[in-house]
C-alpha cells in the first residue's frame, strides 16, 4: 500500500518532466525555425543529424537484453536425491546389474526388463535404500567417463521412480573408468565393465530425522 | 557484450561524422569562407579520429599471441665447474641435462689433454680451446660452502665476441641443490634466447602404487616423486592453480566425488566443492580469479563457474548430455570444453559469460582438451579406431594436427607453462606411463620410470 505522500511525489515528478519535454520541444522547433527561415543549409543539416543522432543512442540506451529464462528446478522431497556421504552400502544378490552399450547411456530393452524385477524386489522390501553406481569400460578420458557414468546410474534412476520407486530411496554415484570388474584390454571386459550396479543399506536414522524435524520446530518457533 | 555495444557506438559515430564532412564540404564549396574550411578540417580529424577508433575496436575483440619458435642451427654450449667436488659434478649433470631437454642447446665433450683454465675468468687460451671445438657459449661456476650455507657463482661468456653474457650468486642451503640448479639453467637460457623456460615446475598426476589411486608429484625428469594425497580412496584428476600454490583434484574420500583443494605450504587437503552428485575438477584461470568445475546436482553433468574461493558465480552449460573437461584460455575470457550434445563429445569454446559458444571439432569422437598458456594451440585427444591418439588445433585456423601414431593408446595431454612441451599418459608399453614431447609432436620419451599406471598428468603453472 502506497500513502498519499508518495503518491503525490509520483505525480509531481510525471508533471515536472512532461512540464520540461514540453519547453524542450518548444526551443527545439523555434531555433529549427530560425535555421530554415536563416537559409542557414549547415545549420539545418547539423540539427537534423543532432536529432537523429540522438534517437538512435536512446533507442539504442534503451533496449533491454532478453534473456531466456532460466530452467526452473523443482524438487519435491519425494523424488529428491538422498545424500551419500558417509553411508555404507552392502552387495544385495536379489538385484542384478544392467549393462549398457560404448558412449551410451539409454537402457537397452534387457535391460528394462532386469529393472521390472529389481523395482519389484524394492516394493517388497520398502525399507531398502539404494545407490545405483554407474560405470564405464576404460576407453575414453577419466572426466568424460565420470560424466558418462552418472548418466548412466541417473538414467536407471529415472527409470526406477517410472516404476514407483521413491526418489528419495535411491541415491546415484559414478566411478566412470575407475572399478572395473574385468580388467582385460578386449570387447569381453569391456562390456562387462560398462554397467550401473545397485547397492543396498536399511537406514537407521529414519525416526532420528523425525525427531531432528521437531527439534528444529521447537528452536525456530513462529513470530 | 560491453564490446559489441561499442562497436555499434563507433560504428554510428562513424557513419554520423562521415555524413556530416560530406555535406560541410558541399559547404566550402557554396561559400569558401575561412571559418568554414577550418570546421571541415576539425570535422575531417574527428572522422580520422572516430574510424581509428573503430578499428581499434575491431582488433580490441581479438587476442594476439607471439609464440618463440627454435629453428635453424643449435648453440653448442660447455659447462664447466672450476672444482672437482662430487657437489659441482651434481650440478653440471643437472645443468647439463636441462639445457638438452630445452632443445636450444648441444653439449660439446671436449678432449681429454684441452682442459678450460680452473678459474673464473675467460682468457686467451680459453678461447682458442672453444673455437677449436666449436663452442659457442661457454659456462663457468664455482661452489663455495659456508656455514650451513652454499654458495654458487656461475658465469657465461660468448666465446665469438669473448664477452660475459651474465654472472649470478645463488646462496642455498645444502637440500635446495636441484632447485638452484634448475634455477641456474633457467638463467642461462633467459640470459641467452631470452626465452622463460621452466625446469622448476612439477608435474601432478594420479598413480596406483600405493594400493589405491592416490595424487603425485614428479619433477619433468621424473625424480623428486612425491605422494599428495593419503586418502585411501580414489583421488583422480588433479590441476595447478595459477600460482602454484594448490592442487584441485577429485576424490571418492567421503564417498562422494568431492573437488578437494591440497595446500603446499599447509601440506594438507581441505573440502573444496561438495555438492550433491558429481563434482569434478574442471580448470583454473591463468588470472587465479576464477575455477570451472562439472556438477551434477541439477541433473546432467554441467559446468559451473567458480570464484578462486570456491563460491559458485553461475553455471554455464544448459545443454542435454554431458558437458566437462573445461580448459581455460591464456586471457581467461573463455574456455573450451567437451559436450555430447551433438551425439559424440566434441569441442566447443564458451566465454566465461555463458555466451559465445563455437564448435571447433566436428568429426569423431574429441575429448580432454587443454588450451596452450601461450595461446594458439589446443591439444586433445581423438578416438581412432580401439585406441586414443593426440592431436593439437590451431586455434585461429581450426585445422588439426595428429602428434601420436600407432603407439598404443594416448590420452589426456597437458602444456607446459611455457607452451613447449605435451605431458600425456600412454599405454605404448604396456601400461599406462607418463610421457612427453614437443609440441610438435618430436621427442616423445617417458618422464622417468614410475612404477604402475599413472594417468592423467598436468604441468604446474
Amino acid at each position: 500500500m502506497r500513502n498519499a505522500e508518495q503518491t503525490q511525489n509520483i505525480t509531481r515528478n510525471r508533471r515536472g518532466t512532461r512540464m520540461g519535454f514540453l519547453i524542450f520541444n518548444h526551443v527545439m522547433l523555434n531555433l529549427f525555425q530560425h535555421l530554415f527561415r536563416s537559409r542557414n543549409k549547415f545549420g539545418v543539416t547539423l540539427f537534423v543529424s543532432f536529432l537523429i543522432f540522438n534517437c538512435l543512442f536512446t533507442g539504442c540506451a534503451k533496449k533491454k537484453i532478453v534473456r531466456p529464462p532460466e530452467p526452473v528446478t523443482t524438487i519435491e522431497k519425494q523424488t529428491e536425491e538422498p545424500s551419500l556421504r558417509g553411508k555404507e552400502y552392502k552387495n544385495v544378490p536379489q538385484l542384478a546389474t544392467v549393462y549398457f552399450d560404448y558412449d551410451n547411456a539409454t537402457l537397452r530393452p534387457d535391460a528394462r526388463n532386469i529393472l521390472a524385477k529389481n523395482a519389484s524386489w524394492l516394493k517388497d522390501n520398502s525399507d531398502v535404500e539404494i545407490i545405483v553406481e554407474g560405470h564405464c569400460d576404460e576407453r575414453g578420458t577419466t572426466d568424460y567417463n565420470i560424466a558418462l557414468g552418472d548418466r548412466r546410474a541417473k538414467s536407471v534412476r529415472s527409470y526406477l521412480m517410472k516404476l514407483g520407486i521413491k526418489g528419495n530411496r535411491m541415491a546415484t554415484i559414478s566411478y566412470g573408468e575407475e572399478r572395473p570388474v574385468d580388467s582385460g584390454h578386449d570387447e569381453a571386459a569391456w562390456s562387462k565393465n560398462r554397467r550401473a550396479d545397485m547397492l543396498g543399506r536399511i537406514p537407521e536414522n529414519v525416526p532420528k530425522e523425525i525427531l531432528n524435524d521437531k527439534v528444529i520446530k521447537k528452536k525456530n518457533p513462529k513470530k | 557484450m560491453k564490446n559489441y555495444k561499442l562497436k555499434i557506438k563507433s560504428c554510428f559515430l562513424m557513419l554520423f561524422n562521415y555524413f556530416r564532412s560530406c555535406e560541410s564540404t558541399q559547404v566550402v564549396l557554396d561559400l569558401t569562407s575561412e571559418i568554414v574550411k577550418k570546421k571541415t578540417v576539425i570535422f575531417r580529424f574527428f572522422f580520422i579520429l572516430h574510424f581509428t577508433f573503430y578499428i581499434f575496436n575491431c582488433l580490441y575483440c581479438a587476442d594476439i599471441f607471439l609464440q618463440l619458435k627454435s629453428g635453424g642451427r643449435k648453440t653448442n654450449i660447455f659447462i664447466y665447474p672450476t672444482d672437482n667436488s662430487r657437489h659441482s659434478a651434481d650440478i653440471q649433470k643437472i645443468v647439463s641435462e636441462d639445457l638438452v631437454y630445452s632443445g636450444i642447446f648441444n653439449l660439446i665433450s671436449l678432449p681429454p689433454d684441452q682442459l678450460f683454465a680452473k678459474k673464473l675468468d675467460f682468457n686467451k687460451t680459453d678461447r682458442d680451446i672453444a673455437v677449436a671445438n666449436g663452442i659457442d657459449t661457454i659456462v663457468k661456476f664455482e661452489i663455495k660452502t659456508s656455514k650451513n650455507k652454499i654458495i654458487l657463482s656461475g658465469y657465461c661468456w660468448d666465446v665469438v665476441s669473448a664477452k660475459k653474457i651474465f654472472d649470478k650468486d645463488y646462496k642455498y642451503a645444502d637440500y635446495e641443490t636441484r632447485k638452484v640448479a634448475h634455477n641456474f639453467s633457467e638463467d642461462i637460457i633467459k640470459s641467452l634466447t631470452g626465452q622463460k623456460i621452466s625446469f622448476s615446475s612439477k608435474i601432478a598426476f594420479s598413480n596406483t602404487m600405493s594400493g589405491s589411486k592416490e595424487i603425485w608429484c614428479v619433477d619433468y625428469d621424473g625424480k623428486n616423486l612425491t605422494r599428495i594425497t593419503y586418502n585411501n580412496s580414489i583421488s583422480v584428476l588433479p590441476k595447478f592453480s595459477s600460482d602454484g600454490k594448490y592442487i584441485y583434484y577429485t576424490t571418492y574420500k567421503e564417498g562422494n566425488p568431492d573437488i578437494f583443494r591440497y595446500d603446499f605450504e599447509k601440506n594438507r587437503s581441505v573440502p573444496f566443492i561438495t555438492f550433491q552428485g558429481l563434482n569434478i575438477t574442471g580448470s583454473a584461470s591463468c588470472d587465479g580469479k576464477y575455477f570451472i568445475a562439472t556438477l551434477s546436482k541439477d541433473g546432467d553433468p554441467e559446468l559451473y563457474l567458480f570464484t578462486a574461493e570456491g563460491k559458485i558465480i553461475r553455471r554455464l552449460t544448459y545443454s542435454r548430455g554431458v558437458d566437462t573437461a573445461a580448459s581455460f584460455s591464456p586471457n581467461s575470457n573463455e574456455f573450451v570444453f567437451v559436450s555430447d550434445r551433438g551425439g559424440n563429445p566434441q569441442l566447443y569454446i564458451m566465454d566465461i559469460e555463458g555466451t559465445n559458444l563455437r564448435k571447433i571439432t566436428y568429426s569423431g569422437y574429441n575429448d580432454s582438451p587443454c588450451w596452450s598458456p601461450v595461446g594458439g594451440a589446443i591439444a586433445f585427444t581423438k578416438r581412432n579406431g580401439a585406441i586414443f591418439d593426440i592431436y593439437v588445433m590451431d586455434v585461429s585456423t581450426n585445422k588439426e594436427y595428429q602428434l601420436t601414431k600407432n603407439s598404443g593408446s594416448n590420452e589426456n595431454p597437458a602444456f607446459s607453462t611455457d607452451g613447449r612441451r605435451i605431458i600425456f599418459s600412454s599405454n605404448r608399453t604396456g601400461k599406462y606411463e607418463l610421457f612427453s614431447m614437443f609440441a610438435d609432436g618430436s621427442k616423445q620419451k617417458p618422464v622417468g620410470s614410475i612404477a604402475k599406471e599413472s594417468t592423467n598428468p598436468v604441468w604446474s603453472q
